[in-house]
């Protein structure tokens, strides 16, 4: 065996366990930052909303990657309060709960 | 004094300074700023000295739909009147009310909360009142610290506290509280059993000349004065209008078809929402003192949210308990669920189509009775109840952790197919700056009759949503001021 075709073998490999760890602490992140905010917004009242909420997952990720779960929850508090300030609210399912609300709600259905 | 038609000769030709329809909360404090000014005064009450239930006969008449308000609620035919009905729940209209909106076709009033304001003073006084409380900082700052909610007296907040200040049995009811007032008065005639059956004009058709009067047992009169004051509330002074036929098929100032327009009443829209809480905080007992009070404060969109949103005035309340942040804090804390329901009462806008008229059908006295037309909800009721509650839903986001949702019915509009069960009459005889667009002036003179005054709640222009009867009786001590400076002087 060549040795590029050794570096190919272990580049693949490398990926392969990198998506697996990379998914994994992903899942924990989210899982751990939804285990500490609190919502009085039941989850089986969440119906499918259709947000497209890929983006949102990332940044907050991002976020989670670089602050922390503490922090995470402040700026996020905080960016739903000013949300509501602001009316930037919407209905989900009868629910009148703010922009990022309805996303961290949909992200909440699907890991929790 | 006290007197009765049966003992009233009915060729009697004495002619008072002043005839006034009606011995309810307007009628009473007109007069009581006439007396012991040495007018000659002639009150007339269609029923006794007290509730008769042959004389409270006279209050039924029609519903034509397609909302129905009951005619014969709130209304008492007896020394007193509806004062002696009423829950004594107080509370001035805001300053902005007078104002005309663009988007509320018909609002504004000819007169400023400004004209109003020493009047208010004056009313509050007669109802044992403070005028001073219904502005108070420290009756919002008891209920915030009281209740544990300081944060909602924020300054930017998006709502605002109305207080309401509760007159007790003993001050509210006129009737018990001036009754010595009026029957040891030696030139006032409270006359009993006189239902008025129709104004009579004088010769040139400017004025009024008499009013013609009956009773259930065929006794009848002609009491004459050189002014008259209609305060019989806002189903009868319309009805008297419009059945003082003889001379102008339309009734009495009704040359602009006003007369029993703009028919104004409180719709209420229950459990359009529920509020999430998180927790409920312990009542301690200092709290729980709180409730026993002689006020409440309810909440609304703020001034500056209201016009924004370009919505009507309303109360947001709660079904269970007395004022919102009472519910939202201590009050509850007891209870094993999590939600509370939200009720929005409402202002209502004049409206030409909500009016009432004659109805084919007599009573028994051989008057008309009345026609209700009532649509309790139109578009901009609508729009009110989904913004008040969407901005109590921000104001709560911007506080913290409660949250709202609409319910079911709100969302399907069952919710507005529920009539209204608060039965406050307003409107019928609007005040306005043109007889184009109402039947009384600024000092509530019917437009082109020289000397016809109404007092009561059917001269409001537009209908707040506080409870009418503390600004009834303001405008009517008003009224009263009025007719002993620039008339009768």
């Amino acid at each position: 065996m060549g040795i590029n075709r050794r570096i190919f073998i272990l580049s693949g490999l490398l990926s392969v366990s990198g998506f697996h760890y990379w998914n994994t602490h992903k899942a924990d992140d989210i899982e751990s930052f939804f285990s500490n905010y609190e919502s009085v917004i039941p989850i089986e009242d969440l119906l499918n909303t259709g947000n497209q909420i890929s983006l949102f997952e990332e940044k907050l990720l991002s976020m989670l990657a670089s602050i922390g779960v503490t922090k995470t929850i402040s700026v996020i508090n905080q960016m739903i309060k000013d949300e509501y300030e602001t009316e930037k609210i919407q209905l989900m399912n009868g629910w009148i709960v703010s922009e990022t609300e309805s996303m961290l709600l949909t992200l909440r259905k699907k890991y929790v | 004094m006290f007197k009765d038609l049966k003992d009233i000769s009915p060729e009697s030709t004495s002619t008072y300074d002043i005839c006034i329809v009606g011995t309810g909360p307007a009628g009473i404090s007109v007069a009581k700023q006439l007396l012991g000014e040495g007018y000659s005064i002639v009150m007339l009450e269609s029923g006794g000295e007290l509730p008769e239930p042959k004389y409270q006969q006279l209050n039924k008449g029609e519903n034509s739909g397609p909302s129905f308000l009951s005619l014969d609620a709130s209304r008492m035919r007896c020394f007193g009147g509806a004062s002696k009905l009423w829950a004594g729940y107080c509370s001035p209209f805001k300053s902005d009310e007078f104002d005309k909106k663009s988007f509320i076709p018909l609002s504004g009033w000819p007169i400023s909360f400004g004209d109003l304001k020493q009047y208010y003073k004056q009313a509050a006084k007669m109802l044992g009142l403070s005028y001073k409380k219904f502005y108070s900082k420290d009756y919002f700052q008891d209920t915030f610290e009281g209740m544990k909610f300081k944060k909602f007296n924020r300054p930017d907040s998006l709502l605002s506290g109305n207080v309401f200040q509760v007159s007790n049995v003993v001050d509210r009811d006129f009737g018990n509280k001036y009754k010595i007032d009026f029957k040891s008065s030696i030139n006032t005639d409270v006359i009993f059993h006189s239902t008025v059956t129709e104004l009579n004009l004088s010769n040139t058709r400017k004025g009024v000349h008499s009013v013609s009067v009956s009773d259930l047992d065929g006794n009848k009169a002609i009491i004459k004065a050189k002014i008259f004051v209609l305060a019989c509330g806002a189903l009868e002074n319309p009805r008297i209008l419009l059945t003082s036929n003889k001379y102008h098929k339309n009734g009495i100032g009704n040359d602009t078809g006003f007369v029993g327009s703009c028919f104004m009443s409180h719709p209420g829209v229950a459990n359009v929402s529920e509020i999430y809480k998180p927790s409920w905080e312990e009542c301690t007992d200092k709290d729980k003192d709180k409730y026993n009070n002689d006020y409440i404060v309810q909440f609304e969109m703020s001034t500056q949210e209201r016009k924004k949103s370009k919505v009507l005035r309303h109360i947001l309340s709660i079904s269970e308990g007395q004022g919102l942040v009472n519910s939202l804090t201590c009050m509850l804390s007891n209870r094993s669920s999590s939600k509370i329901n939200l009720n929005v009462a409402l202002e209502q806008p004049p409206r030409l189509s909500n009016n009432i008229t004659l109805h084919e059908s007599k009573d028994s006295l051989g008057v008309s009775k009345i026609n209700m037309h009532w649509n309790n909800i139109s578009k901009i009721e609508r729009q009110t109840v989904v913004k008040s509650v969407k901005t109590m839903a921000r104001e709560l986001g911007v506080l913290g952790a409660e949250r709202i949702r609409f319910k079911n019915d709100l969302l399907t509009g069952e919710s507005f197919k529920i009539n209204d069960p608060v039965n406050h009459h307003i409107g019928t005889t609007r005040m306005s700056d043109s007889p184009e667009t109402g039947v009384v002036d600024k000092n509530c003179k019917v437009f082109g009759v020289s000397n016809l005054y109404i007092a009561g709640s059917s001269v409001f222009s537009t209908s707040s949503v506080v409870n009418p009867t503390y600004t009834i009786i303001a405008m009517s001590l008003r009224l009263g001021n009025y007719l002993k400076s620039n008339i009768l002087y």
